[in-house]
């Protein structure tokens, strides 16, 4: 059953594990700016633009890929801004509104197109299909450092790895601005931070992750990838370095533990396919996130005796 | 009228009819509460009951696609949703947007995990399930336009009731609370009433779609006229008509998922009264 | 001594498509504490947010040190209301403080060791460099506001403007706090706050500036801080003058 990992099971993998990890370093400033749906309006409205380069273009590997889902971030926006300003909509209805209009679109494009000889089907939108990125020459571990081998490699992972080396690094530069404009704008933007320009790039991180994230687990499920593990760790921690680090470990054990169970666990039950890989994801960070909670508590009350005694 | 959509389409359409019309005349007061996202939540969180609805149905031996159990079902997960959107919020200090969007992917993550089990435990046809998740019209039985006409008319009639206090809660909670209708009961009023549309909406537009019904009209409503009653009634009257006309256009070319359809139509009878009331105003 | 820290004229504002202040003109005299005083919807924190030069002004000018708005930013620092702030937010006392060289240090430069005696000197001078390691919603409100003030001791501006430093806070605190300011006037800061105290102005205060949606009276508080002209700025008469209640 392990004989074919490198040709089933590295890829999917790996893709899943950096997917996760390039939404959950996002998640923790949407959580701690109270703005966690926008996630969820982000991954909906970038399926028209995903479709269409994906009819362009035949496959979810493309790179213009991104620019299409960037284009239809920024008209998401545009419109979000328009129903505003011209409705008596506030920002929850505006987003409820836009992110549905975009998805129909996107999943009417789906259907309208189908039967051509590309084909993108609308479960793919709904819970990605991590289990299809097949290593066809992956026969060990030996074979990353094959370059002819290594040309076999889905784009998906590859795109994943980018995304997430690119969003860590612009964290990583960014952290002080990021910090000081999320806790008090006002102040930041006297001190010279452009909160305007972090505030953007914030979203265009998060659509970046979104779009790499979609191949693997859709429009849907990733939101509790930018959501939960960030929670998780915001009620476990009072740092937000350490908020950060505790969050990329729930995302790392949620994203590899649930690709593992889901393609191993009914298996070995004896059932003959597998079930959901993005969806065991998603409910194993929840799971997480609800261990969280429970163990917080105690911790707290233990703070509060602590607070009593000194 | 039969003969010309067909028996299947004519049922498809009276029952799209009577929930676009009880969805506008809630949804304008969700919307007036600015509740909307919450609702998205809600629905997302359907799937897990909808889909353990099917498993029940089945091992009862019960005709496949019952209505009633499949509702019941996720009307139950919705609830639970709730719950776990309000321990989270009265037990953390994470933020209410944080906790809706948790139980949004979550439970729709659990919900897909179940979905996929179905198909390898192979218990009959799961085929029907997925019509949930955007909605189809294609498979609609009496029953169903039964149950969803029923349901409906008794949301129109609830809200007809309690418009009073439903208003007096969400412009001034705590003067409807002096003038005796109690904040948490009238709250739970306006869940009640969103969770049971986003349930009987299912099937019609789907779990994805539904909070397009509960806001769209509203928000088109919202621009021809300033009064609450007037401004439900009005939504009411869009919701049901862009239903009547999504389902006809799905019906027409089958593939096509009812929801989408019906909530692009919503949205260019926004975009056009956006227009004509701008133009309108500017005019004057 | 007599020298300026902010010169206001004619200055005129539109906030939310409303003209929240109107020809305003006034002087805030260096090294002193200055009150802006004035009832709810007087202006006040529009005439903070237009100092700061967070919102555009449509007449007037405001100096600060002889500098215009954008010029000048690096001389002001600001005290937000507690009430703006997530005290949720995952950071201890030294982090909030760190936050004031964030704008000195930029992205890539070093936060180095002298950087951060600075920020334990400020802790210091507002006592509360015991609690460097606490997490800010450990605190009580006087606590919370005096990290505040360590943050803007540390960014070492010429002026310091405090949104209601009082609001919510017990009397033992509050002399606390308005002894770091009188010790901060002393280190040559100026400092302006918008305050809602009438009864302590005069004790508290060295300048006021009388606000609603213009202004009545500014000067030193014996001279200006006057029945008739608070009564003038609030527009009740027989107010009692001690609770600045009508």
């Amino acid at each position: 059953m392990f004989d074919d990992f490198y040709l089933i099971s590295f890829v999917p993998i790996l893709t899943g594990l950096f997917s996760a990890l390039s939404c959950t370093l996002v998640g923790n400033i949407l959580v701690l700016r109270k703005r966690a749906m926008l996630s969820d309006t982000i991954s909906h409205v970038v399926l028209p633009g995903i479709v269409i380069s994906f009819l362009i273009f035949g496959n979810l590997g493309s790179y213009f890929m991104l620019v299409g889902a960037g284009i239809a971030g920024l008209t998401a926006v545009g419109t979000i801004a328009v129903l505003r300003i011209y409705t008596s909509m506030d920002n929850s209805a505006a987003m409820a509104t836009t992110l549905s209009v975009f998805f129909a679109a996107g999943v009417l494009m789906i259907e309208l197109t189908a039967g051509g000889n590309v084909h993108l089907d609308v479960e793919h939108a709904l819970y990605g299909n991590l289990e299809s990125l097949i290593w066809i020459d992956g026969e060990s571990l030996m074979s990353v450092f094959d370059p002819v081998a290594r040309q076999t490699i889905p784009v998906e992972l590859t795109r994943a790895i980018i995304g997430f080396v690119l969003i860590m690094t612009v964290m990583l530069v960014c952290w002080r601005f990021l910090i000081v404009s999320t806790f008090d704008q006002t102040f930041a933007e006297i001190s010279g931070v452009p909160v305007g320009i972090v505030s953007a790039g914030v979203a265009l991180a998060a659509t970046l992750a979104a779009v790499i994230s979609f191949a693997a687990v859709g429009s849907i499920i990733v939101v509790s990838m930018f959501v939960c593990p960030p929670a998780a760790a915001r009620v476990l921690t009072q740092s937000f370095r350490d908020q950060v680090c505790l969050s990329v470990s729930f995302s790392a054990i949620s994203a590899v533990l649930g690709y593992v169970v889901a393609g191993y666990v009914p298996i070995l039950l004896g059932f003959e396919t597998s079930i959901s890989a993005a969806g065991t994801i998603a409910t194993l960070s929840g799971v997480i996130l609800v261990c969280a909670i429970f163990y917080s508590k105690r911790q707290r009350s233990y703070d509060f005796i602590d607070g009593h005694q000194t | 009228m039969t003969e010309l959509i067909g028996y299947n389409t004519a049922l498809a359409l009276v029952g799209a009819l009577l929930f676009g019309f009880s969805s506008g005349h809630v949804g304008a007061f969700v919307y007036l509460r600015k509740a909307s996202l919450l609702s998205d939540s809600l629905a997302h969180a359907t799937l897990p009951g909808l889909v353990i609805g099917f498993l029940v149905s089945a091992f009862l031996g019960m005709e496949e696609k019952n209505s009633w159990v499949l509702l019941l079902g996720a009307g139950i997960s919705a609830l639970f949703g709730v719950v776990v959107i309000q321990w989270i919020t009265a037990r953390t200090k994470l933020g209410f947007d944080t906790a809706i969007a948790a139980v949004l992917s979550v439970f729709f993550g659990f919900g897909i995990v179940l979905l996929t089990g179905v198909q390898s435990v192979s218990v009959g046809q799961q085929a029907g399930l997925e019509d949930y998740i955007l909605g189809s019209v294609s498979g609609m039985l009496l029953q169903d336009v039964i149950v969803i006409g029923l349901v409906s008319i008794m949301c129109s009639a609830a809200v007809m009731v309690y418009r009073r206090s439903l208003t007096a809660f969400i412009f001034d909670s705590v003067l409807s609370e002096m003038a005796g209708y109690a904040q948490h009961r009238m709250s739970f009023l306006l869940s009640l009433l969103a969770l049971v549309i986003t349930i009987i909406g299912l099937k019609i537009v789907g779990l994805i779609l539904v909070v397009a019904m509960l806001t769209i009209p509203a928000a088109t409503a919202r621009l021809w006229t300033t009064g609450v009653w007037s401004m439900s009634l009005l939504s009411a009257v869009f919701g049901s008509t862009c239903a009547g006309i999504g389902v006809i256009i799905s019906a027409l070319l089958p593939n096509l998922p009812s929801g989408a359809v019906i909530v692009v139509i919503m949205f260019i009878a926004l975009g056009l009264s956006i227009v004509v009331t701008h133009l309108r105003s500017s005019n004057v | 001594m007599s020298a300026n820290a902010i010169t206001v004229n004619e200055l005129t504002v539109d906030y939310d498509g409303v003209t929240a202040i109107e020809d305003v003109y006034f002087a805030v005299h260096a090294e002193k504490l200055t009150a802006i005083v004035g009832p709810n919807g007087a202006g006040k924190s529009t005439l903070i947010k237009a100092l700061l030069g967070l919102i555009p002004t449509r007449t007037g000018t405001i100096s600060c040190f002889g500098k215009s708005p954008k010029q000048y930013r690096k001389d002001i620092s600001y005290v937000p209301q507690r009430a703006q702030i997530d005290w949720e937010f995952p950071a201890n006392v030294f982090d909030v403080v760190a936050m004031g060289l964030y704008g000195e240090l930029g992205l890539l430069r070093r936060f180095s060791s002298a950087h951060k005696d600075r920020v334990r000197s400020a802790l210091t001078d507002v006592d509360m460099a015991d609690f460097a390691t606490r997490q800010i919603s450990q605190l009580s409100g006087g606590q919370q506001q005096r990290v505040f003030l360590a943050r803007s001791i540390v960014q070492d501006a010429k002026l310091i403007l405090l949104d209601e430093p009082f609001g919510g806070i017990d009397a033992k605190s509050e002399a606390v706090i308005v002894d770091i300011l009188r010790r901060q006037k002393q280190n040559g800061k100026s400092i302006v706050a918008v305050h809602h105290d009438l009864s302590t102005v005069k004790d508290y205060f060295d300048d006021v500036i009388l606000l609603n949606k213009t202004v009545t009276a500014f000067g030193p508080v014996n001279d200006v801080f006057t029945k008739t002209n608070v009564e003038k700025t609030y527009g009740v008469s027989n107010l009692d003058f001690l609770t600045g209640r009508a």
